[in-house]
């Protein structure tokens, strides 16, 4: 092998080397860029999915959950279907009045394809037992998980 | 032979520039994960005083703070430190979850959900309180240590 032969091999291996590298950089890039979109787009559709999933009224309670329904996802979405259905006859006698309000939200975990956000979630409560109105103060994690272009709750738990 | 010098160049460019911003992205993370630590050591810190140990107690939490907060701290410590004294305050705070909200490389705001138990004259088997905590941070030049600018309880 002449000197510019061999020359030329270390250079061609030297590039590829660092065409990897720049390569693997490149994907961290976009790894990086993907979780701090992730993270500000679920905080934000998190916001409005507590507020339609955590709010009802007895005098329209059917619209209220499909409404809620439409920021639910996978399993979750059965659970939330099921536990408004429990909620409903006592909500009917009682009249029931609940409305949701995101105090403060803050991201506590950015996963692939899930967020996990914390939710400090007032809820305002009117109903015939109480005069007034009372407030809950709640500490709500959801689980946020990416469906056809929005984040959606797959799980919620209050701490 | 300079086909290859200038595709070695370019790649070496192209490297430099897309390292930088995933340099970048991970301090900022790393920032996060940091305001985050204090945030919860700070709620921890501000929530379990105890008449036993009052004054190592409210040194630890002033200790942790700057500015406002550490202005308003220092105000309130003689205050702090009779109450616990005369209602034999034992107080202990845990963590649940946290949520950074907002930030940047030298300033964070993160929420802390904790719980504590609160002993005193009142209630000797202890009274168990929830929390919804929003810390402001500031990270220190000097030492690099992320302190508690602002402590707040979110209504």
């Amino acid at each position: 092998m002449t000197r510019r032969k061999r020359v030329a091999l270390v250079l061609a291996v030297v590039t590829a080397v660092a065409g990897g590298a720049g390569g693997w950089l490149w994907w961290q890039r976009d790894a990086g860029a993907a979780r701090a979109t992730a993270a500000k787009a679920s905080v934000a559709d998190a916001s409005t999915a507590a507020q339609a999933i955590f709010s009802y009224d007895y005098r329209s309670w059917d619209a209220s959950v499909a409404n809620g329904s439409r920021y639910t996802t996978g399993g979750f979405s059965g659970e939330y279907v099921k536990m408004t259905a429990g909620l409903k006859p006592l909500a009917t006698t009682e009249k029931a009045i609940v409305q949701a309000q995101v105090s403060a939200i803050g991201v506590e975990e950015v996963g692939g394809d899930t967020v996990t956000v914390l939710v400090y979630l007032n809820q305002y409560r009117r109903n015939a037992k109480i005069s007034g109105e009372k407030v809950d103060q709640n500490r709500v994690v959801l689980t946020m998980r990416r469906a056809d272009g929005t984040w959606k709750v797959a799980a919620a738990a209050a701490v | 032979m300079v086909g290859l010098c200038v595709l070695l160049a370019a790649v070496l460019v192209g490297g430099g520039l897309v390292g930088r911003d995933v340099y970048d992205q991970r301090r900022t993370e790393e920032a996060h994960q940091q305001a985050t630590a204090a945030a919860r050591q700070a709620a921890v810190d501000f929530m379990s005083i105890s008449a036993t140990t009052v004054d190592a107690d409210i040194e630890r939490i002033s200790g942790r703070a700057t500015g406002d907060f550490r202005e308003e701290f220092t105000r309130g410590s003689a205050q702090v430190r009779k109450a616990v004294l005369e209602n034999k305050v034992d107080s202990k705070g845990t963590v649940l979850r946290t949520g950074w909200v907002s930030g940047d490389l030298r300033s964070a705001v993160v929420l802390v959900a904790a719980d504590a138990t609160v002993k005193n004259k009142g209630a000797p088997d202890g009274r168990l309180s929830h929390y919804r905590v929003r810390v402001g941070l500031a990270k220190d030049g000097a030492s690099g240590r992320w302190l508690v600018s602002q402590l707040q309880f979110v209504g």
